[in-house]
């Protein structure tokens, strides 16, 4: 069978509606307007809802409230967008409350790809520094397939879900397979604030109330943090996706995600056939990070990391390096401004370093 | 086997229409193929273009430093891009627009084009596309031996258009057959 040969952005809201989801609400912005374009014209194929609203603000408000009553909604955003999204998602986050945000990065002020919202994704979404769920796809076979299943793995997890894309990966296009359809479900475990028909009413979990005559307020608030954090080691451990490429005998290794990646699968051809024992591992979750996978490289006899994103300062450098065991050199190459990395240059950078670690 | 394109020129001058056109055919022959375009946010008058790749493995980057094929449609996309082609590969150039060319890289084959001149012939610069197709597939005959799948896609594309249909069948016409004049 023929693939559909499909704009990123388009496939994405495709399978996030073929994933079965209850309401759209978003605002348009360069590169991922296509998104909410495609919304609007196939959320009624599925009877669901969709509302383009007057706001990012309202539109994160919307899909809070949506996740609130157990049900499945998602937007779409690039950076300036997110930012604008930032209180109700420190919010969502704290009640646990699930909603998927699509972010089609771009740089800043110009329309052009770039990496760099890692941070904001991965190190805490808005206040009170909580981690949500942030999967990072480099084809658009494989973000149609996160984005098919990222409400489920929501619900699961009770938190919001980041699909990071970046303006190169929204706007290409691709062959993709499209999975069936499947119905949107309500979430069974979330108990609203107030108290829905049939159900108990019971306090928001962002405002945990003390369970015993005994447990203050301080505590209360401490027990829910613990839990969000031990919940996170869990993740750390459990739900941490990542992708080899060559590593088997790898003596150095590439570490990046994204459209970023996709291009160094190219840089480790180049660098394959001058010889040099190259690999590439890609992150395709970047909240959980792979902590223990960076970390065992020393073990697996790693002699020098090399990672590369289009983000300035790097971003995902300073992750990595922080896992790595300190004694492997680890450099970055980096491009940002809406100039995508080259495989050619990111070649040149790593037979750099081979150099420098072989004098 | 990977085979890069780069369409540029302006806004205006269905380089999306061709880039698309080339990476559907190749979809629809089960092949590996991604279309990157890259404009700003002028509509017409600004600097527009895209990469095709085609490939029989998973393609990494979409939009490559040195192509295979490159087509410039005007004088800045001249300027600008006429060093990015592979040793081996091949430079189309509009020469209706770009009537003064400088000797391409050492290993690039020069052809030159006049797709516009075509266009005038027919009497209707709107079907540039169709006369751009014609003559690059005369280039692509390595991986799609038969022209005939171009424009069996091209007409089916059309064929709620029924008046445009053999206008632009004429106009892919002329542009391959404009293209293996000056192959010569």
């Amino acid at each position: 069978m023929t693939k559909a040969f499909m704009k990123g952005n388009e496939a994405v809201a495709e399978a996030v509606i073929r994933g079965g989801v209850d309401l759209f609400a978003g605002y348009p912005i360069t590169p991922s307007s296509e998104m909410l374009e495609y919304a609007s014209d196939h959320m009624g194929d599925i009877d669901a809802k969709f509302i383009q609203v007057e706001s990012e603000l309202a539109a994160s408000t919307m899909l809070s409230a949506a996740g609130l009553i157990g049900r499945r909604a998602f937007t779409t955003t690039s950076g300036p967008g997110l930012a604008l999204m930032t209180e109700n998602l420190s919010n969502m986050i704290l009640s646990r409350v699930t909603a998927l945000f699509v972010v089609v990065q771009r740089a800043a002020n110009n329309i052009t790809p770039e990496q760099a919202d890692y941070n904001y994704a991965t190190k805490g979404l808005g206040h009170n520094g909580q981690r949500g769920y942030t999967l990072a796809p480099s084809t658009l076979q494989e973000a149609v397939d996160l984005a098919y299943t990222a409400l489920d793995k929501g619900q699961e997890l009770e938190c919001p879900v980041l699909l990071m894309m970046d303006g190169m990966l929204g706007q290409m296009e691709e062959p993709v397979e499209l999975p069936p359809y499947k119905p949107s479900k309500i979430s069974t475990k979330l108990i609203p604030p107030t108290g829905c028909k049939g159900r108990q009413k019971v306090d928001s979990r962002s405002m945990p109330r003390p369970r015993s005559l005994t447990e203050t307020m301080e505590d209360a608030l401490e027990r829910a943090r613990n839990e969000l954090y031990q919940d996170y080691q869990r993740w750390v451990d459990e739900e941490v996706l990542f992708e080899e490429y060559m590593m088997d005998d790898a003596e150095y290794v590439i570490v990046s995600y994204g459209s970023s990646a996709r291009i160094c699968r190219d840089a480790i051809k180049i660098l394959r056939e001058k010889g040099h024992r190259v690999g590439l591992f890609r992150l395709i979750t970047l909240s959980p990070f792979p902590e223990k996978q960076i970390a065992a490289f020393k073990d697996r006899g790693i002699k020098g990391v090399l990672t590369v994103e289009m983000a300035m300062p790097p971003m995902l450098h300073y992750d990595v390096r922080l896992h790595l065991d300190q004694n492997i050199p680890c450099k970055f190459y980096n491009r940002c401004g809406g100039n995508i990395v080259d495989e050619i240059e990111a070649a040149e950078a790593m037979e750099k370093m081979i150099k420098e670690v072989q004098k | 086997m990977e085979k890069s394109m780069y369409f540029a020129g302006v806004g205006g001058q269905g380089l999306q229409v061709l880039g698309k056109t080339i990476a559907e055919v190749a979809n629809e022959k089960g092949m590996y193929v991604t279309y990157s375009p890259k404009y700003g946010t002028s509509k017409r008058g600004g600097l527009t273009s895209c990469f095709v790749t085609i490939s029989d493995e998973p393609i990494g980057n979409p939009r490559k430093r040195k192509q295979d094929l490159l087509l410039v449609m005007e004088p800045k996309a001249y300027q600008q891009f006429r060093h990015d082609v592979k040793p081996g590969g091949v430079m189309v150039v509009n020469s209706t627009l770009v009537p003064e060319t400088e000797e391409p890289d050492e290993g690039v084959r020069m052809v030159k084009v006049p797709l516009h001149g075509v266009c005038a012939e027919l009497g209707n610069t709107k079907v540039i596309s169709s006369v751009a197709l014609g003559a690059v597939v005369e280039l692509l005959t390595d991986i799609f031996p038969e022209k005939e799948d171009f424009r069996e896609f091209m007409l089916r594309q059309l064929s709620k258009r029924p008046d445009l249909l053999e206008l632009n069948k004429k106009a892919f016409e002329a542009g391959n057959n404009a293209m293996l004049e000056n192959l010569k």
